[in-house]
Protein backbone atom coordinates (compact mmCIF):
# COMPACT_ATOMS: atom_id res chain seq x y z
CA UNK A 1 0.00 0.00 0.00
CA UNK A 2 1.41 3.43 -1.10
CA UNK A 3 1.14 6.65 1.12
CA UNK A 4 -1.62 9.11 -0.53
CA UNK A 5 0.33 12.09 -2.06
CA UNK A 6 -2.62 14.29 -0.85
CA UNK A 7 -5.88 14.31 1.56
CA UNK A 8 -8.57 16.38 0.86
CA UNK A 9 -11.76 16.82 2.82
CA UNK A 10 -13.47 15.46 0.05
CA UNK A 11 -11.43 11.92 -0.06
CA UNK A 12 -11.93 11.82 4.28
CA UNK A 13 -15.33 12.06 3.43
CA UNK A 14 -15.34 9.22 0.99
CA UNK A 15 -12.49 7.08 3.49
CA UNK A 16 -15.34 8.22 6.49
CA UNK A 17 -18.47 6.53 4.12
CA UNK A 18 -16.40 3.19 3.80
CA UNK A 19 -15.25 2.86 6.94
CA UNK A 20 -18.40 3.71 8.18
CA UNK A 21 -20.05 0.90 6.10
CA UNK A 22 -17.28 -1.61 7.07
CA UNK A 23 -18.36 -3.78 4.06
CA UNK A 24 -18.38 -3.44 0.09
CA UNK A 25 -20.19 0.00 -0.92
CA UNK A 26 -22.06 0.65 -4.26
CA UNK A 27 -19.95 3.58 -5.81
CA UNK A 28 -23.32 5.03 -6.39
CA UNK A 29 -24.01 4.76 -2.58
CA UNK A 30 -20.35 6.31 -1.70
CA UNK A 31 -21.01 9.44 -3.83
CA UNK A 32 -24.75 9.45 -2.54
CA UNK A 33 -23.05 8.98 1.79
CA UNK A 34 -20.34 11.14 1.40
CA UNK A 35 -22.22 14.27 0.19
CA UNK A 36 -19.49 14.94 -2.73
CA UNK A 37 -20.56 15.62 -6.43
CA UNK A 38 -20.28 12.16 -8.53
CA UNK A 39 -17.32 13.96 -10.60
CA UNK A 40 -15.05 13.97 -7.39
CA UNK A 41 -15.86 10.65 -5.52
CA UNK A 42 -14.54 8.98 -8.71
CA UNK A 43 -11.49 10.46 -9.00
CA UNK A 44 -10.65 9.63 -5.51
CA UNK A 45 -11.54 6.27 -5.54
CA UNK A 46 -9.63 5.49 -8.63
CA UNK A 47 -6.54 6.87 -6.82
CA UNK A 48 -7.68 5.03 -3.30
CA UNK A 49 -7.60 1.93 -5.37
CA UNK A 50 -4.48 2.58 -7.36
CA UNK A 51 -2.37 3.42 -4.00
CA UNK A 52 -3.82 -0.13 -2.44
CA UNK A 53 -6.07 1.05 0.00
CA UNK A 54 -9.33 0.44 -1.54
CA UNK A 55 -10.34 -2.90 -3.31
CA UNK A 56 -13.74 -3.24 -6.04
CA UNK A 57 -15.32 -5.72 -6.82
CA UNK A 58 -18.09 -6.40 -9.79
CA UNK A 59 -21.53 -7.19 -8.34
CA UNK A 60 -22.31 -10.88 -8.32
CA UNK A 61 -26.60 -10.19 -8.78
CA UNK A 62 -28.31 -12.99 -11.42
CA UNK A 63 -31.77 -11.29 -11.25
CA UNK A 64 -30.33 -7.65 -12.77
CA UNK A 65 -28.97 -7.56 -16.32
CA UNK A 66 -27.09 -5.43 -18.10
CA UNK A 67 -24.20 -3.59 -16.79
CA UNK A 68 -23.27 -4.59 -13.58
CA UNK A 69 -22.24 -2.17 -10.59
CA UNK A 70 -19.03 -1.89 -8.96
CA UNK A 71 -18.50 -2.39 -4.97
CA UNK A 72 -15.82 -0.74 -3.05
CA UNK A 73 -14.33 -1.50 -0.08
CA UNK A 74 -10.98 -0.77 2.22
CA UNK A 75 -8.12 -3.48 2.37
CA UNK A 76 -7.06 -4.14 6.08
CA UNK A 77 -4.29 -1.51 5.85
CA UNK A 78 -6.33 0.82 3.93
CA UNK A 79 -9.07 0.36 6.71
CA UNK A 80 -6.12 1.48 9.33
CA UNK A 81 -4.53 4.04 7.50
CA UNK A 82 -8.10 5.74 6.94
CA UNK A 83 -8.83 5.90 10.81
CA UNK A 84 -5.36 7.18 11.17
CA UNK A 85 -6.11 9.87 8.22
CA UNK A 86 -9.34 10.69 9.45
CA UNK A 87 -7.95 11.35 13.24
CA UNK A 88 -5.83 13.44 12.09
CA UNK A 89 -7.72 15.35 9.86
CA UNK A 90 -10.64 16.06 12.69
CA UNK A 91 -7.97 16.63 14.98
CA UNK A 92 -6.69 19.25 12.67
CA UNK A 93 -9.60 21.19 11.55
CA UNK A 94 -10.86 24.23 13.16
CA UNK A 95 -13.47 23.95 16.26
CA UNK A 96 -16.44 25.38 15.69
CA UNK A 97 -17.31 27.59 18.58
CA UNK A 98 -21.23 28.19 19.35
CA UNK A 99 -22.15 30.60 21.77
CA UNK B 1 -26.52 9.72 -21.64
CA UNK B 2 -25.10 6.37 -22.79
CA UNK B 3 -23.46 7.75 -25.84
CA UNK B 4 -21.57 10.42 -23.74
CA UNK B 5 -20.43 7.81 -21.05
CA UNK B 6 -19.35 5.28 -23.67
CA UNK B 7 -17.82 8.35 -25.13
CA UNK B 8 -15.66 9.42 -22.26
CA UNK B 9 -14.86 5.65 -22.03
CA UNK B 10 -13.39 5.74 -25.04
CA UNK B 11 -10.80 8.19 -24.26
CA UNK B 12 -9.06 5.99 -21.30
CA UNK B 13 -6.31 3.69 -21.68
CA UNK B 14 -6.81 0.42 -22.80
CA UNK B 15 -6.79 -1.16 -19.62
CA UNK B 16 -9.55 0.13 -17.66
CA UNK B 17 -11.66 1.53 -20.39
CA UNK B 18 -14.22 -1.84 -20.15
CA UNK B 19 -14.21 -1.40 -16.70
CA UNK B 20 -15.25 2.00 -16.31
CA UNK B 21 -17.27 2.06 -19.50
CA UNK B 22 -19.42 -0.76 -17.72
CA UNK B 23 -19.35 0.83 -14.19
CA UNK B 24 -20.57 4.08 -15.41
CA UNK B 25 -23.51 2.50 -17.60
CA UNK B 26 -24.83 0.54 -14.53
CA UNK B 27 -24.45 3.71 -12.42
CA UNK B 28 -26.51 6.02 -14.82
CA UNK B 29 -29.34 3.24 -15.20
CA UNK B 30 -29.58 3.04 -11.52
CA UNK B 31 -29.14 6.79 -10.71
CA UNK B 32 -32.24 7.39 -9.65
CA UNK B 33 -32.78 4.63 -7.88
CA UNK B 34 -29.58 6.43 -5.83
CA UNK B 35 -31.96 9.59 -5.61
CA UNK B 36 -29.41 11.13 -8.26
CA UNK B 37 -29.38 12.29 -11.78
CA UNK B 38 -28.47 10.23 -14.80
CA UNK B 39 -26.63 13.36 -16.14
CA UNK B 40 -24.29 14.10 -13.07
CA UNK B 41 -23.09 10.29 -13.76
CA UNK B 42 -22.60 11.24 -17.75
CA UNK B 43 -20.64 14.64 -16.53
CA UNK B 44 -19.10 12.64 -14.20
CA UNK B 45 -17.67 10.20 -16.68
CA UNK B 46 -16.50 12.93 -18.50
CA UNK B 47 -14.65 15.10 -15.77
CA UNK B 48 -13.01 11.64 -15.11
CA UNK B 49 -11.85 10.99 -18.60
CA UNK B 50 -10.84 14.28 -19.08
CA UNK B 51 -8.98 14.63 -15.66
CA UNK B 52 -7.12 11.05 -15.17
CA UNK B 53 -3.42 11.25 -15.22
CA UNK B 54 -3.06 8.96 -18.25
CA UNK B 55 0.86 7.72 -17.72
CA UNK B 56 3.34 7.78 -20.25
CA UNK B 57 3.94 5.57 -22.79
CA UNK B 58 6.44 5.05 -25.34
CA UNK B 59 3.79 6.45 -28.38
CA UNK B 60 3.04 9.22 -26.11
CA UNK B 61 6.32 11.04 -26.79
CA UNK B 62 6.82 11.08 -30.51
CA UNK B 63 10.29 10.23 -31.81
CA UNK B 64 12.47 12.48 -33.52
CA UNK B 65 11.79 10.82 -36.59
CA UNK B 66 7.96 10.88 -35.62
CA UNK B 67 8.28 14.52 -35.18
CA UNK B 68 10.01 14.91 -38.48
CA UNK B 69 6.94 13.14 -40.33
CA UNK B 70 4.52 15.11 -38.67
CA UNK B 71 6.04 17.81 -39.55
CA UNK B 72 6.26 16.85 -43.46
CA UNK B 73 2.83 16.01 -43.29
CA UNK B 74 2.40 19.74 -42.30
CA UNK B 75 3.96 21.33 -44.43
CA UNK B 76 2.29 18.81 -47.66
CA UNK B 77 -0.75 19.85 -46.61
CA UNK B 78 -0.52 23.43 -46.40
CA UNK B 79 1.77 23.78 -49.33
CA UNK B 80 -0.88 21.58 -51.51
CA UNK B 81 -3.61 24.27 -49.74
CA UNK B 82 -1.65 27.44 -50.92
CA UNK B 83 -1.03 25.60 -54.24
CA UNK B 84 -4.77 25.06 -54.25
CA UNK B 85 -5.72 28.42 -53.07
CA UNK B 86 -4.06 29.82 -55.93
CA UNK B 87 -5.20 27.78 -58.71
CA UNK B 88 -8.71 29.69 -57.96
CA UNK B 89 -7.52 32.19 -59.33
CA UNK B 90 -7.81 31.02 -62.93
CA UNK B 91 -11.45 30.51 -62.71
CA UNK B 92 -12.42 33.50 -60.51
CA UNK B 93 -14.50 35.48 -63.13
CA UNK B 94 -16.01 32.14 -64.82
CA UNK B 95 -19.20 31.57 -63.18
CA UNK B 96 -21.17 29.59 -65.76
CA UNK B 97 -22.77 26.52 -65.77
CA UNK B 98 -23.42 24.04 -68.34
CA UNK B 99 -26.27 21.77 -69.58
CA UNK B 100 -25.47 18.64 -68.41
CA UNK B 101 -26.57 18.49 -64.77
CA UNK B 102 -24.36 14.84 -63.91
CA UNK B 103 -21.35 17.40 -64.57
CA UNK B 104 -22.87 20.39 -62.89
CA UNK B 105 -22.96 18.22 -59.84
CA UNK B 106 -19.87 16.44 -60.22
CA UNK B 107 -18.19 20.61 -60.08
CA UNK B 108 -20.28 21.34 -57.54
CA UNK B 109 -19.44 18.36 -55.36
CA UNK B 110 -15.59 18.28 -56.16
CA UNK B 111 -15.32 22.23 -55.57
CA UNK B 112 -17.23 21.53 -52.28
CA UNK B 113 -14.37 19.11 -51.32
CA UNK B 114 -11.96 21.40 -52.52
CA UNK B 115 -13.25 24.18 -50.71
CA UNK B 116 -13.03 22.01 -47.37
CA UNK B 117 -9.57 20.94 -48.01
CA UNK B 118 -8.81 24.21 -48.49
CA UNK B 119 -9.91 25.66 -45.12
CA UNK B 120 -8.82 22.34 -42.93
CA UNK B 121 -5.27 21.62 -44.54
CA UNK B 122 -3.61 24.61 -43.52
CA UNK B 123 -5.31 24.46 -39.92
CA UNK B 124 -4.22 20.91 -39.32
CA UNK B 125 -0.79 21.69 -40.56
CA UNK B 126 -0.30 24.34 -37.98
CA UNK B 127 -1.49 21.82 -35.48
CA UNK B 128 0.57 19.28 -36.41
CA UNK B 129 4.16 20.88 -37.59
CA UNK B 130 6.32 20.93 -34.71
CA UNK B 131 9.78 22.18 -36.34
CA UNK B 132 10.55 25.75 -35.83
CA UNK B 133 11.61 25.95 -39.74
CA UNK B 134 9.07 23.57 -40.79
CA UNK B 135 6.63 25.87 -38.25
CA UNK B 136 7.99 29.05 -39.99
CA UNK B 137 7.20 27.91 -43.48
CA UNK B 138 3.40 26.85 -42.54
CA UNK B 139 2.71 29.96 -41.28
CA UNK B 140 3.65 31.85 -44.59
CA UNK B 141 1.65 28.96 -46.53
CA UNK B 142 -1.52 29.77 -44.09
CA UNK B 143 -1.76 32.80 -45.07
CA UNK B 144 -1.25 32.27 -48.64
CA UNK B 145 -4.30 29.99 -48.33
CA UNK B 146 -6.24 33.33 -47.13
CA UNK B 147 -5.80 35.10 -51.24
CA UNK B 148 -9.47 33.72 -52.35
CA UNK B 149 -11.15 35.06 -49.21
CA UNK B 150 -9.56 38.45 -50.16
CA UNK B 151 -10.14 38.27 -53.98
CA UNK B 152 -13.87 38.62 -53.52
CA UNK B 153 -14.55 41.68 -50.86
CA UNK B 154 -10.96 43.51 -52.13
CA UNK B 155 -12.96 43.47 -55.45
CA UNK B 156 -16.47 44.10 -55.61
CA UNK B 157 -16.24 46.88 -52.47
CA UNK B 158 -13.31 48.90 -53.97
CA UNK B 159 -13.99 50.88 -56.11
CA UNK B 160 -10.44 52.03 -57.04
CA UNK B 161 -9.48 51.27 -60.38
CA UNK B 162 -5.87 51.79 -60.32
CA UNK B 163 -5.12 50.68 -63.77
CA UNK B 164 -7.27 50.19 -67.18
CA UNK B 165 -5.83 46.44 -67.05
CA UNK B 166 -9.27 44.52 -65.84
CA UNK B 167 -7.06 41.62 -65.28
CA UNK B 168 -4.88 43.73 -62.95
CA UNK B 169 -7.04 44.46 -59.68
CA UNK B 170 -6.41 45.10 -56.08
CA UNK B 171 -7.55 41.52 -55.98
CA UNK B 172 -4.98 39.82 -58.23
CA UNK B 173 -2.57 41.19 -55.24
CA UNK B 174 -3.85 39.10 -53.23
CA UNK B 175 -2.78 36.37 -55.75
CA UNK B 176 0.72 37.81 -56.46
CA UNK B 177 1.32 37.98 -52.47
CA UNK B 178 -0.12 34.53 -52.13
CA UNK B 179 2.31 33.48 -54.89
CA UNK B 180 5.53 35.54 -52.91
CA UNK B 181 4.53 33.77 -50.06
CA UNK B 182 4.36 29.95 -51.30
CA UNK B 183 7.76 31.07 -52.38
CA UNK B 184 8.96 32.09 -49.54
CA UNK B 185 7.57 29.54 -47.99
CA UNK B 186 9.22 26.94 -49.82
CA UNK B 187 12.44 28.84 -49.87
CA UNK B 188 12.62 28.66 -46.40
CA UNK B 189 12.24 24.57 -46.45
CA UNK B 190 14.43 24.23 -49.13
CA UNK B 191 17.47 20.90 -49.18
CA UNK B 192 19.11 19.69 -52.23
CA UNK B 193 19.07 16.44 -52.38
CA UNK B 194 22.13 13.98 -53.59
CA UNK B 195 20.51 11.26 -55.58
CA UNK B 196 20.50 12.03 -59.25
CA UNK B 197 18.40 10.04 -61.74
CA UNK B 198 17.65 10.87 -65.23
CA UNK B 199 14.73 9.50 -66.73
CA UNK B 200 11.70 10.41 -64.75
CA UNK B 201 12.79 14.23 -64.79
CA UNK B 202 12.83 13.71 -68.80
CA UNK B 203 9.29 12.52 -68.82
CA UNK B 204 8.21 15.21 -66.69
CA UNK B 205 9.94 17.88 -69.10
CA UNK B 206 8.12 16.07 -72.00
CA UNK B 207 5.08 16.05 -70.76
CA UNK B 208 4.91 19.89 -69.84
CA UNK B 209 5.93 20.75 -73.00
CA UNK B 210 3.29 17.92 -74.51
CA UNK B 211 0.52 19.94 -72.59
CA UNK B 212 1.58 23.76 -73.21
CA UNK B 213 2.22 23.13 -76.93
CA UNK B 214 -0.94 21.55 -76.99
CA UNK B 215 -2.61 24.16 -75.23
CA UNK B 216 -1.04 27.03 -77.08
CA UNK B 217 -2.03 25.58 -80.72
CA UNK B 218 -5.41 25.43 -79.09
CA UNK B 219 -5.48 28.62 -77.69
CA UNK B 220 -4.25 30.30 -81.04
CA UNK B 221 -6.06 28.23 -83.59
CA UNK B 222 -9.10 27.67 -81.85
CA UNK B 223 -10.43 29.70 -79.29
CA UNK B 224 -8.91 33.28 -80.76
CA UNK B 225 -9.59 32.50 -84.31
CA UNK B 226 -12.36 34.31 -85.96
CA UNK B 227 -13.65 30.93 -87.47
CA UNK B 228 -13.68 28.49 -85.44
CA UNK B 229 -15.62 27.92 -83.49
CA UNK B 230 -17.57 31.49 -83.80
CA UNK B 231 -19.90 30.57 -86.49
CA UNK B 232 -22.98 30.79 -84.28
CA UNK B 233 -21.94 33.93 -82.76
CA UNK B 234 -20.87 35.40 -87.11
CA UNK B 235 -24.40 34.95 -87.60
CA UNK B 236 -25.12 37.69 -85.23
CA UNK B 237 -23.76 40.89 -86.46
CA UNK B 238 -24.15 42.91 -83.93
CA UNK B 239 -22.31 40.71 -81.33
CA UNK B 240 -20.25 40.14 -84.10
CA UNK B 241 -18.98 43.61 -83.87
CA UNK B 242 -19.30 43.86 -80.13
CA UNK B 243 -16.58 40.75 -80.04
CA UNK B 244 -14.55 42.06 -82.22
CA UNK B 245 -14.27 45.13 -80.60
CA UNK B 246 -13.29 43.25 -77.78
CA UNK B 247 -11.00 40.88 -79.10
CA UNK B 248 -9.07 44.19 -80.63
CA UNK B 249 -9.43 45.79 -76.57
CA UNK B 250 -7.29 42.79 -75.26
CA UNK B 251 -5.85 41.74 -78.30
CA UNK B 252 -1.91 42.77 -76.57
CA UNK B 253 -3.10 41.34 -73.10
CA UNK B 254 -4.19 37.44 -74.90
CA UNK B 255 -0.37 37.76 -77.14
CA UNK B 256 1.62 39.14 -74.11
CA UNK B 257 -0.37 35.86 -71.84
CA UNK B 258 -0.18 33.16 -74.83
CA UNK B 259 3.30 34.23 -75.29
CA UNK B 260 4.47 34.35 -71.45
CA UNK B 261 2.72 31.01 -70.87
CA UNK B 262 4.97 29.69 -73.75
CA UNK B 263 7.94 30.82 -71.95
CA UNK B 264 6.73 29.70 -68.43
CA UNK B 265 6.33 25.94 -70.05
CA UNK B 266 9.97 25.56 -71.64
CA UNK B 267 11.16 27.20 -67.99
CA UNK B 268 9.21 24.57 -65.95
CA UNK B 269 10.34 21.71 -68.53
CA UNK B 270 14.00 22.88 -67.91
CA UNK B 271 13.08 23.05 -64.38
CA UNK B 272 12.02 19.59 -64.30
CA UNK B 273 15.25 18.34 -65.93
CA UNK B 274 17.55 20.33 -63.61
CA UNK B 275 16.10 19.78 -60.24
CA UNK B 276 14.61 16.67 -60.76
CA UNK B 277 17.90 15.21 -61.86
CA UNK B 278 18.79 15.99 -57.77
CA UNK B 279 15.85 14.74 -56.46
CA UNK B 280 14.25 10.78 -55.30
CA UNK B 281 12.54 9.42 -57.71
CA UNK B 282 9.54 10.08 -55.81
CA UNK B 283 10.29 13.52 -55.92
CA UNK B 284 11.60 13.32 -59.29
CA UNK B 285 7.69 12.01 -60.22
CA UNK B 286 6.20 13.71 -57.90
CA UNK B 287 7.80 17.10 -59.51
CA UNK B 288 6.83 16.43 -62.90
CA UNK B 289 3.64 15.72 -62.58
CA UNK B 290 2.98 18.95 -60.84
CA UNK B 291 4.62 20.76 -63.37
CA UNK B 292 2.09 19.16 -65.71
CA UNK B 293 -0.89 19.89 -63.16
CA UNK B 294 0.48 23.17 -63.18
CA UNK B 295 0.75 23.43 -66.88
CA UNK B 296 -2.77 22.57 -66.98
CA UNK B 297 -3.94 25.21 -64.95
CA UNK B 298 -1.95 27.87 -67.25
CA UNK B 299 -4.13 26.42 -69.78
CA UNK B 300 -7.37 26.81 -68.05
CA UNK B 301 -5.90 30.45 -66.88
CA UNK B 302 -5.74 31.20 -70.98
CA UNK B 303 -8.90 29.59 -71.50
CA UNK B 304 -10.42 31.88 -68.86
CA UNK B 305 -8.77 34.91 -70.79
CA UNK B 306 -9.91 33.99 -74.20
CA UNK B 307 -13.28 32.91 -73.04
CA UNK B 308 -14.49 36.12 -75.48
CA UNK B 309 -13.62 33.81 -78.18
CA UNK B 310 -15.33 30.77 -76.72
CA UNK B 311 -18.79 30.17 -76.99
CA UNK B 312 -20.60 29.74 -74.13
CA UNK B 313 -22.08 26.01 -74.39
CA UNK B 314 -18.25 25.23 -75.19
CA UNK B 315 -16.83 27.05 -72.95
CA UNK B 316 -17.45 25.42 -69.05
CA UNK B 317 -17.04 21.89 -70.61
CA UNK B 318 -13.57 22.91 -71.67
CA UNK B 319 -11.98 24.99 -68.60
CA UNK B 320 -14.26 22.84 -65.36
CA UNK B 321 -12.89 19.52 -66.26
CA UNK B 322 -9.00 21.06 -67.09
CA UNK B 323 -9.26 23.06 -64.13
CA UNK B 324 -10.92 20.47 -61.21
CA UNK B 325 -8.22 17.55 -62.47
CA UNK B 326 -5.28 20.15 -62.60
CA UNK B 327 -6.45 21.19 -58.62
CA UNK B 328 -6.74 17.01 -57.28
CA UNK B 329 -4.08 16.13 -59.15
CA UNK B 330 -2.06 18.83 -57.56
CA UNK B 331 -2.98 18.41 -54.26
CA UNK B 332 -2.06 14.89 -54.47
CA UNK B 333 1.19 15.19 -55.78
CA UNK B 334 2.04 17.72 -53.31
CA UNK B 335 0.77 15.61 -50.82
CA UNK B 336 3.32 12.51 -52.22
CA UNK B 337 6.40 14.34 -52.95
CA UNK B 338 5.63 17.18 -49.96
CA UNK B 339 4.08 15.51 -47.27
CA UNK B 340 5.66 12.34 -47.69
CA UNK B 341 2.30 10.45 -48.19
CA UNK B 342 2.67 7.15 -49.24
CA UNK B 343 -0.13 5.73 -52.14
CA UNK B 344 1.00 2.31 -51.66
CA UNK B 345 3.05 -0.01 -49.33
CA UNK B 346 6.58 -0.35 -51.22
CA UNK B 347 7.79 -3.95 -50.18
CA UNK B 348 11.21 -3.56 -51.49
CA UNK B 349 13.16 -0.03 -52.41
CA UNK B 350 15.18 -2.03 -55.21
CA UNK B 351 11.59 -2.98 -56.76
CA UNK B 352 11.16 0.66 -57.13
CA UNK B 353 14.53 1.35 -58.39
CA UNK B 354 13.97 -1.22 -60.73
CA UNK B 355 10.77 -0.02 -62.20
CA UNK B 356 12.34 3.02 -62.21
CA UNK B 357 14.97 1.64 -64.58
CA UNK B 358 12.31 0.61 -66.92
CA UNK B 359 11.08 3.36 -67.62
Amino acid sequence: MQPLSRITPATIDVLSVLDAGGQPTWGLAIIKQSGRPAGSVYPILERLEASGWVTSTWEENDERTGPRRRYYELTADGATAARSAITSFRARAPKVVTA
Amino acid sequence: MSLVIRAAARTLPAGIRDRYREQWLADARDATEAGLSPASIALAAVTFAVSYDRPLSPRAVPTAEQRARRSRLGVGLALSAALLALSVYPGVSFQGLTSLPVWDFIRFFAGMMLLAYGVLAPLVALFIVTGVRERAAVVLLALACTAPILYGPINSALPWQWSANTYATPGSLAFAGAAVLIVVGCSVLWKPRAKRIARIPLIGALAVLLVSGLGLVYANSVAWSEEVPLAVVAADPAFWAEWQQMRAAHEATVAATLVGWAIAGVVLAVLVVVIGRRMTERGATALGLAAVAISLLGASGVFGLLELGISDSVLPVLLDPLRLVAQVVLVAVTLVAVGGVRLARVRHRHDVEGAVELL
